[in-house]
C-alpha cells in the first residue's frame, strides 16, 4: 500500500476497524515508514487530547420532570425552568435591584452632599434614607477603615 | 439481524414500554439517561438547553415505542433519537449559536453540572471542547460516537443512517481537522 492509502486507514487502525490483513500491513508499514508513523503518533495525542473533555451530571430531578411530561399533569400549563437556569435568569433582576438601591443611596447622599455646600445651616433636613436604614455618611470613618470604605462607595469617592 | 433482537437485553423492557409499561419506562431511561446527556452536551457544545432536549428524546421513546422495529439494537435507535434532536436543534439555533459572545456565556458549564472540578482540567476541556464544537455536524457525530460512547463503525453507521465506509471518512476527516488546532495547542502546552 502506498503512504496515502495508509494514511486515510490510520484513524480507523486506530479504533481497531480494519481487517486482520489490513492491520498487518499497517503494522509493518509503521516499522518502516517515519512520515506515517508520525502521522499516527499525531491521531492517538488528538484521541487523547479529547478524553480531557468534561462528563456532566444527570439533573436531579430529571427522570420526576420527565414523568410529569409524560403523564401530562403539569406538562402544558408549567413552564419547567431548571435550577441552574433559574439561577441565570434570575441573576439580572437580583442586580438590577441592587443597582437601583445602590444609585438610590448614591442619589440622595450626593443630593446631601450638594444641599450641605449651598446652604450649611440648615441642619433640620438630616433625617432621609441614609439615617433611616441606619447607615449615616455624615458620621467620620477614620481613613481606611471599612466605613470609610462604605462611605467612599456610597458618595462615589473623593 | 435477526439475532440483535435476542441478544439484546432492553428488547423486553422496550416492549414492555409499548404496551405502557412505566416501570419499564422508567429502568430504560435511568439506564440511559447519563448517556443521553452526555451525547446531547457534546454534540451541542452548551449546555443550555440539555435538560429539555433530552426529555424530548425520551417522551419520543415512550410515544414511538410501538414503532420500534426489533431488528436493531434498542441502544441503536435511542442514539439516532438523540443525534436527530440535536441536530434539529442546532440548525434551529444556528442563528444563535454564531453569536460568539452568547456562545462564550452558554458553553461555560455551571459548577454544579459537572462531575469533577479541577480548574486547569476544565479550562483545557473548555478549549478542546470548542474545537469538537467547530467541526462539521456530520463529523462530529461520527467522532463523538466513536471516542466517547464507544459505538463501532457499523453501530454509528446504523445510528447515522450512512454507510460504514462514510463512517470511516467522517471519522478521518474529523481527527484530521482536530489534528490541525489541537496539536499545536498542545505542543505549546494549552492543552
Ligand atoms: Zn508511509
Amino acid at each position: 500500500m502506498k503512504c496515502s492509502e495508509i494514511k486515510r486507514k490510520l484513524s480507523a487502525f486506530l479504533d481497531g476497524e480494519v481487517s486482520e490483513e489490513e492491520k498487518q500491513i499497517i503494522l509493518e508499514h509503521l516499522n518502516t515508514c517515519d512520515r506515517c508513523r508520525k502521522e499516527f503518533e499525531a491521531l492517538s495525542q488528538v484521541s487523547e487530547v479529547l478524553e480531557v473533555i468534561d462528563e456532566i451530571q444527570v439533573s436531579p430531578f430529571f427522570v420526576t420532570h420527565l414523568k410529569q411530561r409524560i403523564t401530562g399533569q403539569k406538562a402544558k400549563s408549567r413552564v419547567h425552568i431548571p435550577f441552574v437556569e433559574w439561577i441565570r435568569r434570575a441573576a439580572v433582576p437580583i442586580t438590577a435591584v441592587v443597582l437601583i438601591i445602590i444609585s438610590f443611596l448614591v442619589g440622595s447622599n450626593l443630593g446631601k452632599v450638594l444641599h450641605r455646600e449651598h446652604a450649611e445651616n440648615m441642619a433640620e433636613s438630616e433625617t432621609d434614607i441614609t439615617s433611616v436604614l441606619g447607615v449615616s455618611s455624615l458620621a467620620e470613618f477614620p481613613e481606611g477603615s471599612l466605613g470609610w470604605a462604605y462611605d467612599n462607595l456610597l458618595i462615589g469617592g473623593e | 439481524m435477526e439475532h440483535s433482537y435476542t441478544t439484546d437485553p432492553d428488547s423486553q423492557m422496550i416492549t414492555a414500554v409499548a404496551d405502557g409499561d412505566e416501570r419499564a419506562y422508567e429502568q430504560l431511561v435511568k439506564k440511559y439517561q447519563h448517556a443521553v446527556f452526555n451525547t446531547i452536551y457534546r454534540c451541542l457544545g452548551n449546555y443550555e438547553d440539555i435538560e429539555d432536549i433530552a426529555q424530548e428524546v425520551f417522551i419520543k421513546v415512550w410515544h414511538k415505542a410501538k414503532s420500534f422495529r426489533k431488528n436493531s439494537k434498542f441502544s441503536t435507535w435511542l442514539y439516532r433519537i438523540t443525534v436527530n434532536q440535536c441536530l434539529n436543534y442546532r440548525s434551529k439555533h444556528k442563528q444563535k449559536l454564531v453569536s460568539l459572545d452568547e456562545m462564550t456565556e452558554k458553553e461555560r458549564i455551571p459548577d454544579s453540572l459537572i462531575v469533577e472540578v479541577d480548574h486547569e482540567q476544565r479550562n483545557k476541556a473548555e478549549i478542546v471542547r470548542k474545537s469538537v464544537n467547530k467541526l462539521p455536524d456530520r463529523q462530529r457525530i461520527a467522532l463523538i460516537l466513536s471516542q466517547f460512547e464507544d459505538k463501532s463503525y457499523k453501530e454509528i453507521a446504523e445510528i447515522m443512517g450512512v454507510s460504514l465506509s462514510a463512517v470511516e471518512s467522517l471519522i478521518f476527516r474529523a481527527r484530521e481537522n482536530l489534528k490541525k488546532t489541537l496539536i499545536p495547542l498542545r505542543n505549546d502546552g494549552k492543552i
